[in-house]
């Protein structure tokens, strides 16, 4: 790659995205304004915005890896990011989450639900756990964006997660948060056009859409042995039903990633600044194109990868990459596609990296400075007063996230992504459908779906899923054994066990107590 | 009895013999289709706002700057 070149692009896009952040900022600088002028939001930004927030490098670049290693089951996954992350989510969450979040004055996931049962220690407890556990997420999505460094330019890893720290931390410093939604627009367009390109060349080089599967199936006896043994029977077949894999791929990727996407705090804050459910109603489609030519190109061009490896190299797309499924895609990219691809190329890894980033750490700051420190601490709203706790709250998450991520072994991301993923689900999801949906939802019922929910899926993390309960050793410790079940269980995602639990709970206790503000319930489904 | 390679291959879609990956790949676009199409038939339903939701969405938005002012400093 020309390094002048790059550099040009690179800061020419980042002068574009200070450009369009300052537009949307101005647009809503007071609140006289933005009902004047700038409470019409284009369907196209929302539905972009939402779609660069909801897709990033984990899915790009990890989930694409992963599916080089196990193939087109993964599938499934797109369908329920396009059924589950869009039209139930903006249908049936997106709408109630609006209104509900008006009627409240709740600005952030926590806030909703505490407010919605009213009980301050839902909102202090939940914005603990997003300040804990989004690191884990983000440095998914930082690993992602540092993979495709490396592979393109040839920027040694930890130089590569180094300089993205950088770059994303000056982003937020400087205002990257402000008009969020145009400059997630451009990302997302971005994305959109990069992704799309990347399908037709894909198919084009491997003779069309038949030609290419066919071949990718005639490939089954090059499955590497360790992964035939846990069930793998071909890149265009399912795992065998039942085998470690099987559960791998339906339990915790299309399951525990497919549903948790609906407890995801920088995902609902985005419903509360839709305008209409007109626009909940446009970016339905909006957002489905998206995320079928972003995540479905992903996890098609993933496989279809070690047909152009085998055909190019004469090996399958794992062995390539060494063995790590997160630098398949930028192996591929750098080898495989024409040198002004890769520019455009590392601008839509920028753009999905950056825009997830900042809506994380956007997150990660009202969870620790409105949700925790203010409720708990300080116990009242003062305007102003959180700031510092906030802004010191985003430097500890950005430091946590560059240790974590330097720290996670190879083939990491959609494991990562996975793990926040499904923890978000399994502690929120019941109480915030329970919420939206429910009136006879009592404070105790949503405290109980929580913990119950959390304390579940860390159990399963610590006892009995095999790679955490390794990776912590607390089991072995105790026990003597990596886990405490064998057979499938070490491969079962915690959500599976999990998420009933907190259902039951959620329900159980609801109904065996009374709901204690009947005032609340009223005005948080006024209109609703 | 677990069907062979060449019976699956016998009854492939678009190159992929096990149904269950095929039907994904069919899903994908389906569940697109429903997209648009729920986009198209609500495109201009649902757009009107009461007054009352407006105040709310006032006071809603003169604390939401402030928060944004607080993540992301004054520049």
């Amino acid at each position: 790659m020309n390094i002048f070149w790059l550099v040009t692009i690179v800061i020419l896009y980042l002068a574009i995205l200070a450009y369009l952040g300052y537009i949307g900022f101005k647009k809503t600088k007071n609140s006289a304004d933005y009902l004047v002028g700038g409470r019409e939001i284009h369907p196209y930004v929302m539905a972009m915005s939402y779609g660069a927030t909801f897709i990033s490098t984990s899915a790009i670049v990890g989930f694409g890896g992963i599916s080089s290693l196990f193939g087109m089951s993964l599938l499934w996954l797109p369908v329920m990011n396009i059924l589950i992350g869009i039209f139930v989510a903006f249908i049936f969450f997106g709408k109630r989450t609006r209104r509900m979040g008006l009627n409240l004055q709740a600005h952030t996931f926590p806030e909703l639900l505490g407010k919605r049962v009213d009980s301050p220690f839902i909102q202090w407890f939940s914005g603990l756990l997003i300040f804990i556990f989004m690191p884990i997420y983000a440095a998914a999505v930082l690993i992602g964006a540092s993979r495709i460094l490396e592979g393109l330019l040839g920027i040694p890893y930890v130089y590569s997660i180094a300089l993205f720290s950088v770059l994303v931390a000056a982003y937020v410093i400087m205002g990257g948060l402000k008009g969020v939604m145009y400059t997630d627009a451009l990302q997302g367009t971005l994305m959109f056009a990069g992704m799309i390109f990347l399908l037709f060349f894909i198919y084009c080089k491997l003779g069309g859409i038949t030609v290419a599967h066919s071949t990718l199936t005639s490939m089954s006896d090059l499955i590497p042995e360790k992964l035939r043994a846990i069930g793998h029977m071909g890149w265009t077949t399912s795992p065998s039903g039942g085998s470690p894999l099987w559960w791998v791929v339906y339990s915790s990727l299309v399951l525990g990633v497919g549903i948790g996407v609906l407890a995801q705090p920088q995902l609902v804050v985005r419903f509360m600044t839709v305008k209409s459910n007109k626009e909940m109603n446009r970016a339905v489609l909006i957002g489905g194109v998206f995320i079928i030519a972003t995540v479905g190109t992903a996890y098609i061009l993933g496989p279809l990868t070690n047909v152009y490896f085998k055909e190019s190299v004469g090996k399958i797309a794992i062995a390539v990459a060494k063995g790590n499924p997160d630098k398949v895609i930028p192996i591929f990219i750098n080898s495989a596609m024409p040198q002004w691809f890769s520019y455009l190329f590392l601008l839509v890894i920028i753009s999905a990296a950056m825009s997830t980033l900042s809506s994380q750490y956007h997150a990660i700051g009202t969870s620790i400075g409105r949700d925790f420190y203010e409720t708990r601490i300080q116990k009242k709203h003062i305007p102003g007063q959180d700031l510092i706790i906030t802004r010191i709250g985003i430097v500890i998450s950005i430091i946590a996230t560059v240790l974590i991520a330097l720290n996670m072994g190879p083939g990491i991301i959609a494991r990562a992504t996975a793990i926040f993923f499904g923890l978000m689900a399994s502690s929120l999801l019941a109480p915030y459908v329970a919420s939206l949906y429910w009136k006879k939802l009592t404070k105790k019922g949503a405290v109980s779906g929580v913990i119950s929910g959390l304390v579940t899926a860390i159990f399963c993390f610590l006892f009995l899923h095999g790679k955490e309960a390794e990776v912590f050793g607390i089991c072995k410790a105790i026990t003597g054994k990596t886990t405490l079940l064998g057979g499938s269980w070490p491969f079962v995602d915690p959500l599976v066990l999990a998420l009933p639990v907190s259902i039951i709970f959620t329900i159980a206790v609801s109904l065996f107590t009374e709901v204690e503000n009947h005032k609340r319930v009223d005005i948080s489904f006024k209109g609703l | 009895m677990l069907p062979t390679q060449t019976d699956l291959e016998k009854n492939m879609i678009l190159g992929i013999p096990d149904p269950i990956v095929s039907s994904a790949y069919i899903a994908l676009i389906l569940s697109t289709v429903l997209c648009v199409v729920y986009g198209i038939r609500n495109w201009n339903r649902e757009g009107e706002i009461s007054e009352e939701e407006l105040n709310a969405e006032k006071e809603w938005m003169k604390e939401e700057i402030e928060i944004e002012e607080e993540i992301s400093g004054g520049i």
